[in-house]
Parts: structure tokens; C-alpha cells; sequence
């Protein structure tokens, strides 16, 4: 998000809040929403594909709430005039490409008319499908399985590369021209992980009780959209349906969020920007001090720039009313690795917690109960920050920078786990101490902050290539 | 609860109306603040080395670099503002556009840099500062000049060439017109009398349309850290476009100047006398740059993209009569560079034609010094 498209935001919002009822709250997050996602997808240069992505986050969004929704007491009524509005916004914006309403196709992406239709028959058709299928769950598996796979020809270049070929080929555009930077589905990594999730719950509880509205709503939150925090659907909900604290109380609350987020933004991430690690300092920096300068700065750079966009999305959904959870609370001073990534965008970490780690953990130890217990802990650290790296994107230095704060933490738990054995339980008085305590986070920190080595670059011979130089004589 | 959002409705007036006035004093409050040298507070020479050059880069993110108008801050950031460890020097500041300054070239590369090289433990320890600018104007290079004497230079090389005279775009160039102040200032200390003074606005020292500027002051400290960590300061792409050396369509003018008009009424030569004339202490040595001498299609008539062959010729002639009229030490070196030897400009030397460059200033100097214990005896 740039400033203009924070500051339009934070105005809409204000408008919500001081002229319109709460009883509107839902449709506001909707309309809005949705406008969002047409209007932040950036355009390309494959035919209709910017076009193509927002419809499809909407179509998907409908498809995975028909499977995650309750069959019985759900206002029918209700969820039908939601259907039929979004479908029709669809259809106005794809009619906006011949009727210009207010010079709507200047701000977003307008997909072409019959194509809007044509999307929207198949949706309907694989929608009333669903609908009437008794085997939820291949169905729901089958969702998740396609969210995955998906994410894996978004995340894997060649992958991308191959779809790109592919579309402009169907598009009848010149091939050569094919780049996996042209699949740029925006906001598809929260999405899927917040429908997922869904998907999850819904799997837990037989049925979730939420509205086509509020599903929707809860996917493609706008203030949320492009760099989370993944909320909870129940807690979201909640929020919805809350009785709202006194306007001033969250203006002030909000003012300051954004007032924090815009300065850790646009001036420290955007500043440290410049003289943090990047592939060409990577490659021409030959002092071992500078190199450690810049990978440190880095460290600072990467957690201002996502707190700051964080902190914006906090204040811009709490001028409407909602309070949606921390990504962050001060990691970078975590005694240990633990720590910080229990403190290091939290939603994400609890994600994996919740779906990934705990049920996995449960699963091979009683599968295999010889196994020294440590062992699994250790696979199971390791992998799970494999997969938090390759949500990134698929490639070595993202599998290397999994590997490295995993081997990490396991290392870290191996000793926490000696000491503890060794001392009793009882921490000894020089662990107090507030050297032990200063000493940890230095460490802590430096030990995240050579992991953002295999971040910040695109191959793992310019990591190398760092990490020779840093550890030079 | 009437009361409480009544409360709050007059307390969130109360907070707009305070912000507003608060942002306004700080926005107008900026005009008198900006009148303070701010920009020569600098982490150059103090933190990390002063840069080789005058700041200037059109891609910053390639270059470590970047163009900006604070000509405190520019000073402030280059090596000649370093304490000087030994007065006994003989400090001798190049003046010029982007050829001195030294185009596509390394530090090292540059005229100055070579200069450095052939006097580095020379028992006459002599220190060249590269003080070119990439803009081609007589008045900018009087603005760094002024500025300069504050170093109290022994000898100031300044090199020029036609296309800096033109009077009508001394105030186009873009440094000049983003520093109307010091400007002014100049064409009243120099007793410019051809060149019109600049309006100065006052409401464009306001914080918010001096954001930009502001901005460039930070991050030109941020590249300071990039420049001392890998000694980059411009970017250096691999193939580049050739100077134009093939003319299809001839251009009779110059300017506005006809080969019929008489090109010295429209060139601002004023400003070279009564520099030289106030500068006293200071020597000055004039040199005309090398050009490209173009051997392509209709180079007949025109000598390379800046120059007709008339114009070129007759400025030739101007220089020399008008530097001997005023007692000016003066190298003609306009054809010194052979055509190969140019890169992306008709002014823009390789590294071969740096050399070339630097062993005959190489010459001048040698010639100077011994003028100088000459008239010591």
C-alpha cells in the first residue's frame, strides 16, 4: 500500500464511522473489500489476468464458504441477497469496461464483460455442485489440496513461468515475453491461509455458523488484505458483532497506531531500506564491518517496515470499530529464539501452531513412541519453519533460511533443556543477572539477523558470499 | 449517553483544531528555519569519507549517489571539507561540467583522481579536488567557485566550453533555479550586470514544499554509508549509447545566434573577469575542454552534437582575444582528444582520454609551479 491508497483508506473508514450505522458494518467491510481487491492488483501485462485474480480470491471465497458453512440455520434469505449483490458488483465493474461509471476502470482493473460472465456461470454451476454434494469432506480436503497447490505454482518461478506461458499462449500473446513476474495474485497468501483455517475449523465443529457476508467479509478484510494479521474467524465475528467502545477512545487508539505505523513505514523501513543488505551490496561490499552493518540494518529494516504496515492496518480497522490481533510485541528483544518467534508476526506462528506443529507433534509421537521425544520436537521445529520460509516463496535460500532458524531453535531447546536438567529446575542466580539477560538478546538477535542473510537474497552463493565475508579475517 | 457523545464530539473538534494549528506553525515556522545551514550538518568526513566528487546521481539505488540542490550539504559531503592534516599543500580545485566531474568514470579514473596519482608523494604535494558539476553553466560553475574560495584553493582550474556561455540558459539550469538565495547573492557580489536577478518565493521554503529537499539531505548521509562501504558513487552500466558522431539534419543556429550575429554579445563571458578581478590570492588557470571532433556524416558543418563549426570557431577566436584582453592564463585543448577517446557525450572521456588529459594539465601544473618559484626569486 502507498500513502494515497493508507490515506483513502483511513478517510472511508472515518466516513463509515461517523455517518453510518453499525447495523451497516458488515456491507461497508464487503463493498469495501472488494473494491480493494480489483483496486490494489496490480496491472498486467497477460490479457485480463489482473483482472482475473480478484474475481477468482471472490469465486473461491463463495466456493470455500458454501463447504465451511452450517447446511441448517443460516438465514437463506439473507446469504442469497449477499450472493446476488456480489455477483452484481462483479457484473457492474465488468460492464464499467464499456460504460465508464465515473472513471471507474482509471483506479482498477476491469475485467472484460463476457468474461465476468462467463466466470460467474461456472462459479454458479460449482457452486449449486457443492451444495448438494453429502460428501463434505473430500470436498473440503479436495479445497484445501487446490489452495495448496495454487500457492505452490504462485510461490515456485518456474512454476509461474509455465503459467505464464501458458495464459499468453491461450491469450494469443507473444510467448518470449512470459516472466513468472506476471502472476501476481495480490493478497492470495492471507486469503488462503485465513480460508484454511476455515476450512479447519468448520472440519472441527461440523459447520461453521457465519454469513456469506461476514465470511467474505472476514477473507478480504480490507485493512488486512495485503499484510495481514491472519485473524481467527470466531474472533472476528466477535469483533463484528461487539458492542463498539466510544468513538474518541478508538480514534486516539487509531490515530496513534497509524501515527507509529506511517513513521516505522515511510521513514525507518523506507530510510534503512537503503543501506540494508540487498543483492548488489551483497556482491560489493568487501569489509567485513560495513557487511555487518547492512545485515544488521536489515534486521531492523524488515521489522519496522512489517510492524509499520501492521500498525496501519490496526488503526485503520480500529477507526471502524475492530480490533484485530498483534502480528507483533517487541521481538527483537527476545532472550531466546523461542521467544522471538512466539513475539515475530504471531498470527503466522500461531497458524502453523494450530494446523501444522501441534496436531503433527501429537501425530508422531504416539505413532512412534521409541523415538527419543527430542528427536521429533526437532524434525518438527525444523519443518515447521521450512514451511513458514516457503510460504514466502519456493526457493533454496527460502528452504535455507526454514532449515536455519530451525536447527536453531532445536539447538536452543537442547541446551535450555541441559541447563534446566543440570541446575534442578531452578534458574541459577547468574541467568538473572542482567548481563545473561542483555547477553541472550544480542545473541538471540544476531543469530535471527544472519538467518535474514538467506531472506534478503535471491541465491545462495550471494549468501555464501555474505557469509564469507562476514566471517573473513 | 447524549452527554458523553456530545463530550466527544466537542474533544475530537478540540484535537483537529490543535493538530491543524500545530502542523501550520511547524509548515510556515520551516521558512526561517531553513535559512539555517542545516545542510552542513553532515556525518562526511566525520563518520565516513568525503565523497571523491560533488554529490549527483540520476538512479540512487545504483548509484549510492544522488542530485541535490543544498549546496552546503554538497560541500559538506565532499573530501575538501575534510581538515586539510597539512597546510603546507598546494590545494588546486578543478572546475567544470560532467567531464571533469568525470562521467562513467571511477574516482580513481577521473582527471583529479589520476592527478592525485601522478603527484601522490611528489616532493611539491600538491591535492586536486574534483569540484566539477554535471550541468553544463558558466553561473553554476561561479556558484561552486564562490563557494570554493572559502577553502582558500591556491589554483583553481576551471574548464570551460562554449555551451556553458549561452547567457540565455545561465538560469535554466536546475541547481541554479532551486538556489535563488545564493544566486542573487552572487550576481550582487560579482556585479553581474547581464544576468537577471531570481525571484525568490517565500512560500517555497515552507516545510511542505521543502519535503523533497529534506528528504535528499537524509538520505544523502544514508548513501554516505553505501559510498565509504564500497567506494561507489555512480553507476556504471555495462554498454551505453555512443556520442552522436553522424549528423543527418544540420542546424545553422546556435542558440539563437545566426552565423551572421556576432556570438560574444550572447555569451556571458562578464562573469569570468569579474571573478578572476574579486578573487584575488586565488590563481586561475582557464582551460577550453577537448570536444569531440566528429568524422562522421556532415561533420563538415557541425563538429559534434552541441557545436555547428561556425559557432565553435568563432568562440575559439572570442576565448583567446578576450583572455589576452584580460590578462588570463588560458589552454586551448579543444582538439587534444583523438574521436575514439570520447564515450556517451562529445565531452565525456574514456579512461584513455583521461590520461591523455591528465599528463598535459600534468604539463600546465609543472609549468605553474615553476612560474611561481620563478617569481618567489
Amino acid at each position: 500500500m502507498n500513502l494515497n491508497q493508507i490515506i483513502f483508506f483511513i478517510s472511508i473508514s472515518l466516513l463509515y464511522r461517523l455517518f453510518l450505522k453499525n447495523k451497516w458494518l458488515e456491507w461497508f467491510i464487503l463493498l469495501i473489500s472488494i473494491a480493494t481487491i480489483f483496486w490494489l492488483q496490480p496491472i498486467s501485462t497477460i490479457r485480463t489476468l489482473d483482472s482475473l485474480f480478484p474475481t477468482l480470491s471472490i469465486s473461491i471465497g463463495i466456493i470455500s464458504w458454501i463447504i465451511a458453512s452450517k447446511k441448517e440455520g443460516l438465514n437463506f434469505r439473507e446469504n442469497i441477497i449477499t450472493f446476488v449483490s456480489v455477483i452484481s458488483i462483479l457484473l457492474i465493474i465488468g460492464i464499467s469496461h464499456f460504460i465508464p461509471i465515473l472513471g471507474f476502470s482509471k483506479f482498477v482493473s476491469v475485467p472484460n464483460f463476457i468474461h465476468t460472465l462467463q466466470y460467474l456461470i461456472i462459479l454458479c454451476f460449482i457452486v449449486f455442485t457443492i451444495r448438494f454434494v453429502h460428501s463434505k469432506e473430500i470436498i473440503l480436503w479436495g479445497m484445501i489440496g487446490i489452495l495448496i497447490l495454487i500457492f505452490i505454482i504462485l510461490k515456485n518461478d518456474p512454476l509461474s513461468y509455465t503459467l505464464s506461458a501458458y495464459l499468453r499462449q491461450i491469450n494469443k500473446q507473444t510467448i518470449n515475453l512470459a516472466s513468472s513476474d506476471e502472476i501476481a495474485w495480490v493478497g492470495y497468501s492471507y486469503i488462503a491461509f485465513r480460508m484454511m483455517h476455515a476450512l479447519i475449523e468448520s472440519k472441527k465443529r461440523k459447520g461453521l455458523d457465519v454469513s456469506l457476508r461476514s465470511y467474505l467479509g472476514y477473507l478480504l478484510y480490507f485493512p488486512a488484505f495485503l499484510a495481514g494479521p491472519i485473524d481467527r474467524i470466531d474472533h472476528f465475528q466477535e469483533e463484528i458483532l461487539s458492542i463498539k467502545k466510544p468513538l474518541i477512545e478508538d480514534l486516539l487508539k487509531a490515530g496513534e497506531l497509524i501515527a507509529f505505523g506511517l513513521f516505522q513505514k515511510f521513514i525507518l523501513a523506507d530510510s534503512l531500506a537503503i543501506i540494508s543488505l540487498n543483492e548488489a551490496l551483497s556482491a560489493t561490499i568487501t569489509s567485513k564491518y560495513w557487511m555487518w552493518f547492512v545485515v544488521i540494518v536489515y534486521a531492523f529494516r524488515i521489522y519496522f517496515d512489517f510492524n509499520g504496515y501492521t500498525n496501519i492496518a490496526l488503526g485503520i480497522s480500529r477507526i471502524i470499530g475492530i480490533q484485530i490481533p498483534e502480528n507483533f510485541n517487541r521481538p527483537l528483544l527476545s532472550p531466546t529464539l523461542t521467544i522471538f518467534w512466539n513475539n515475530w508476526h504471531i498470527t503466522l506462528t500461531q497458524w502453523f501452531r494450530a494446523y501444522y506443529f501441534n496436531p503433527m507433534t501429537r501425530f508422531l509421537r504416539k505413532k512412534f513412541r521409541s523415538v527419543n521425544p527430542h528427536l521429533i520436537m526437532g524434525f518438527m521445529q525444523i519443518t515447521t519453519m521450512i514451511l513458514i520460509g516457503l510460504w514466502h516463496g519456493i526457493s533454496y535460500n527460502f528452504l535455507a533460511w526454514g532449515v536455519w532458524n530451525g536447527v536453531g531453535l532445536f539447538l536452543q531447546n537442547i541446551i535450555t533443556g541441559f541447563i534446566t536438567r543440570r541446575t534442578g529446575g531452578r534458574k541459577p542466580f547468574w541467568q538473572i543477572s542482567v548481563i545473561y539477560k542483555s547477553f541472550s538478546i544480542i545473541l538471540t538477535f544476531l543469530y535471527v539477523s544472519l538467518g535474514w542473510v538467506w531472506f534478503a537474497l535471491p541465491t545462495l552463493d550471494a549468501s555464501m558470499r555474505v557469509f564469507f565475508v562476514l566471517f573473513s579475517e | 449517553m447524549k452527554n458523553d457523545s456530545t463530550s466527544s464530539a466537542i474533544s475530537i473538534k478540540r484535537i483537529i483544531i490543535k493538530t491543524i494549528l500545530i502542523l501550520l506553525i511547524i509548515n510556515f515556522g520551516w521558512i526561517y528555519l531553513s535559512k539555517l545551514p542545516i545542510g552542513e550538518v553532515s556525518l562526511y568526513n566525520l563518520f565516513f569519507d568525503g565523497r571523491y566528487r560533488l554529490p549527483f546521481g540520476e538512479n540512487p539505488k545504483r548509484s549510492y549517489n544522488l542530485s541535490l540542490y543544498n549546496l552546503d550539504a554538497m560541500f559538506a559531503s565532499h573530501e575538501i571539507n575534510k581538515k586539510q592534516a597539512d597546510v603546507e599543500d598546494i590545494h588546486v580545485v578543478l572546475i567544470g561540467d560532467s567531464s571533469i566531474w568525470g562521467f562513467l568514470q571511477k574516482p580513481d579514473n577521473t582527471l583529479s583522481g589520476l592527478l592525485n596519482k601522478i603527484f601522490m608523494g611528489d616532493d611539491k604535494n600538491i591535492v586536486f579536488h574534483n569540484l566539477g558539476y554535471p550541468s553544463i553553466s558558466i553561473l553554476k560553475d561561479l556558484m561552486v567557485v564562490d563557494r570554493a574560495l572559502e577553502y582558500n584553493p591556491d589554483l583553481i582550474l576551471w574548464f570551460i566550453t562554449l555551451e556553458a556561455l549561452p547567457k540565455e540558459k545561465q538560469l535554466e539550469i536546475p541547481i541554479i533555479k532551486n538556489n535563488p538565495g545564493i544566486v542573487n547573492s552572487i550576481i550582487e557580489k560579482y556585479e553581474l550586470s547581464e544576468i537577471k536577478l531570481i525571484e525568490e518565493k517565500l512560500l517555497d521554503n515552507t516545510l511542505w514544499n521543502q519535503r523533497r529537499n529534506i528528504s535528499d539531505l537524509l538520505d544523502l548521509q544514508l548513501y554516505g554509508i553505501l559510498w565509504d562501504a564500497t567506494g561507489i558513487d555512480q553507476e556504471y552500466p555495462e554498454t551505453y549509447n555512443p556520442a552522436q558522431r553522424d549528423f543527418m539534419e544540420i542546424i545553422e543556429q546556435y542558440y539563437s545566434v545566426n552565423p551572421d550575429d556576432k556570438l560574444e554579445n550572447f555569451l556571458a563571458l562578464e562573469i569570468i573577469e569579474n571573478v578572476i578581478e574579486k578573487s584575488k590570492g586565488t590563481d586561475f588557470i582557464l582551460i577550453n575542454e577537448p570536444i569531440l571532433i566528429s568524422e562522421g556524416a556532415n561533420s563538415s558543418v557541425q563538429y559534434n552534437y552541441y557545436y555547428p563549426r561556425w559557432a565553435y570557431d568563432q568562440y575559439r577566436l572570442i576565448m583567446k582575444e578576450y583572455t589576452q584582453k584580460n590578462n588570463i592564463k588560458y589552454y586551448d585543448l579543444w582538439d587534444l582528444i583523438p574521436e575514439s577517446e570520447f564515450t556517451n557525450s562529445a565531452i565525456h572521456f574514456s579512461e584513455g582520454a583521461e590520461k591523455i588529459l591528465a599528463d598535459k594539465i600534468t604539463l600546465v601544473i609543472e609549468e605553474y609551479i615553476d612560474q611561481n618559484r620563478n617569481n618567489d626569486k
